[in-house]
């Protein structure tokens, strides 16, 4: 795989969509995710040879991606700011449990709205299924932290699916 | 458990997301891949380039220093001898010597002083003292020795040996005192013989100069009144020793032989286009060919070469190595039928037309045998292994001289060989490469393969591309 120029682009056409859609959960633009994209599949085949088998190779790559991306976004100046969380206490869970009746482009988008630290952690918990302690270790802050702003996070987005809900269809998001 | 609805809707729901990238990321990717491989190509490239550099480097190295310390030696006991024969001179006239020379500067008169003062010390001194003289070019890095000795003669007496370490080097002297000035040594108040008085010069060394140094032996002698012990002209004479290091000064020369197989590359097929049957053949039997066939395939046969060789140690484990030989390499092709044996110009494919001496149809009727003569100077480099030196490889290249060839050319033309000595090229070019392996460190004997690869084409621009090889087990012996 590593010299098999051939065998590469195949491993690329077969997971670049999928890996793309969660760099762009990440990000705030389909540029940046491109270059997370491009980085995360770089430091796939590197590490090709240091594959185990074990588990699923999507579910290996998503792991690389998903890294990539926290680095990333760990280095991008704009996105320090956002990525520096301050030790809250814990917001008070919402009871809300809206129908999510948004496609998944559209869901998507509203994730891409929010800020970059709740976005991270959102995706992080929500999507890739992390723990706060995990999501703490790989952030560098506390679980406290990472669970207050997960809740944040969590009641701004049902706020907006509640009012995408009751508005369908008024509001166009850009990639 | 809502909570948990929401979560697991969202991961479905975000589990199928999915975006097409641009074709620009592959590209970026690919271009990325592409660096890591040239960057890992020179990761295994680069370490072995620096260890070949460094090792080649360093053997220079070792020549070099070793050139240079034997320059710097001589050149120190050139000095030396000056000095010390200036020295003896005025020791032989004490009271002319200094009003007489018009050169005599302060240097002479602190070798006087420097002579007399040891003389002092010699009566003050029972056992040896040492003095460091500043004046004295060969001796500003040596350490001398004094020493006064009864005696009743001028039989030499190394004192030096006495006070040697096991690895100094020790270049003594012997310098009778001046004639006028006659010195007593302390031990021997009242007697009358005459004091001879011993310089050592005693330096420690690396090992290198050591070796060298020990080629080089002061002795006092009394060249100028050897019928008087006690005179004082005490000239100094360098006598070179026998003893020289064997190898590293000079070439060692030998034979050499081998016999084995030799080859042919034959690219003739590739990168020429397929010729119609438009060939002519002028002054031949007929204008037209005879026979169209494809080109028989060359088979490997004989060869041996046999010459003399020369090496010469560089440092302690590698070698140059060159010589002359002759070289003789055959291979077998198959042929047709003989169809001219005069001269005939020919429209050799691309390579423009040719005067052939022969010419063969293709086929496989006969047998015919390639004679390759050369005449070669290998210079290699060459590279002892283990503590034993029974191993060593080398390689390098041969320059060659064609003597003589009877090597066909196929012309697809015509579909004919022809041989035509302007065809082939004269100046050739072999990579070599092989082992020696010598039952003990002592024997003169080596034995290993050899491979010869030929550089350059066999035949001039334009012509069939050949390339000879040869492999041969050779056998080495050295004189000393």
């Amino acid at each position: 795989m590593r010299g098999n120029a051939t065998a590469q682009k195949q491993l690329y056409d077969a997971f670049a969509d999928t890996m793309l859609g969660i760099c762009y959960r990440y990000t705030k633009s389909l540029a940046d995710a491109e270059d997370v994209l491009q980085e995360g599949f770089i430091k796939v085949y590197r590490s090709l040879p240091n594959y185990r088998h074990e588990g699923e190779l999507g579910g290996w790559i998503r792991t690389i991606m998903v890294n990539t991306a926290l680095n990333w976004l760990k280095k991008k100046k704009e996105y320090q700011y956002d990525m520096s969380f301050l030790n809250e206490q814990l917001h008070p869970v919402a009871d809300d449990n809206p129908e999510i009746k948004l496609r998944t482009k559209e869901l998507a988008e509203l994730i891409r709205q929010l800020p970059s630290g709740y976005q991270t952690i959102f995706n992080l918990h929500a999507v890739e299924g992390f723990t706060h302690v995990e999501i703490g270790k790989m952030m560098g802050i506390s679980e406290s932290t990472s669970r207050s702003q997960y809740m944040r996070a969590r009641n701004l987005l049902i706020l907006w699916i509640e009012k995408h809900n009751t508005e369908p269809q008024t509001k166009v998001y850009g990639g | 458990m809502a909570d948990n609805n929401f979560e697991t809707n969202m991961h479905r729901q975000m589990e199928d997301f999915k975006i097409s990238p641009s074709g620009e990321v592959w590209q970026k990717v690919e271009e990325q891949l592409q660096k890591d491989k040239r960057r890992r190509r020179w990761f295994f490239i680069l370490p072995i380039t620096i260890l070949l550099t460094a090792g080649l480097g360093f053997g220079i190295y070792q020549w070099g220093k070793n050139k240079g310390i034997a320059e710097t030696v001589v050149q120190q006991n050139h000095n030396a001898i000056i000095d010390k024969k200036e020295q003896s001179a005025e020791s032989n006239n004490p009271a002319t010597a200094l009003p007489k020379s018009n050169t005599s500067t302060a240097k002479h008169s602190i070798k006087n002083e420097f002579i007399k003062k040891n003389e002092d010390e010699r009566e003050q001194q029972k056992s040896v003292s040492s003095v460091k003289p500043s004046n004295n070019t060969a001796t500003q890095k040596l350490f001398v020795k004094l020493s006064s000795e009864k005696k009743t003669n001028t039989t030499e007496k190394n004192v030096a040996h006495k006070q040697k370490k096991s690895d100094d080097v020790v270049v003594h002297t012997k310098i009778a005192p001046p004639a006028n000035t006659p010195v007593k040594s302390s031990i021997s108040k009242g007697e009358s013989e005459p004091v001879k008085t011993e310089i050592a010069i005693v330096e420690t060394k690396p090992t290198v100069e050591q070796e060298l140094v020990n080629n080089i032996k002061i002795i006092s002698s009394d060249s100028t009144s050897s019928s008087s012990n006690t005179s004082s002209d005490s000239s100094i004479v360098v006598k070179p020793t026998n003893k020289k290091s064997p190898n590293k000064t000079k070439w060692n020369m030998g034979f050499e032989g081998g016999v084995g197989f030799s080859g042919v590359n034959n690219y003739s097929n590739a990168g020429f286009p397929a010729y119609s049957n438009s060939g002519s053949i002028a002054g031949g039997p007929g204008n037209l060919p005879v026979a169209i066939g494809s080109e028989s395939k060359i088979k490997s046969a004989v060869s041996f070469n046999l010459g003399v060789t020369a090496s010469k140690k560089i440092s302690k484990q590698n070698f140059i190595v060159t010589g002359l030989r002759y070289q003789f390499a055959s291979t077998k092709r198959n042929i047709g039928v003989a169809v001219n044996s005069g001269n005939a110009s020919v429209q050799f494919r691309d390579y423009g037309t040719i005067n052939a001496q022969t010419s063969f149809s293709g086929g496989d009727t006969a047998t015919y045998k390639t004679k390759y003569h050369f005449l070669q100077v290998p210079i290699l480099f060459e590279h002892v292994v283990g503590k034993k030196q029974l191993f060593s490889y080398y390689a390098g290249v041969t320059p060659s001289l064609l003597l003589s060839s009877n090597a066909l050319a196929f012309n697809k033309n015509d579909g004919r060989y022809y041989r035509s000595a302007e065809m082939h090229r004269n100046a050739q070019f072999f990579l070599n490469g092989g082992f020696n392996c010598k039952p003990s460190i002592k024997s003169k004997f080596s034995i290993g393969p050899e491979f010869n690869y030929g550089v350059l084409n066999f035949f001039k621009q334009n012509g069939p591309q050949q390339r000879l090889f040869t492999g041969t087990l050779k056998l080495r012996w050295m004189l000393q």
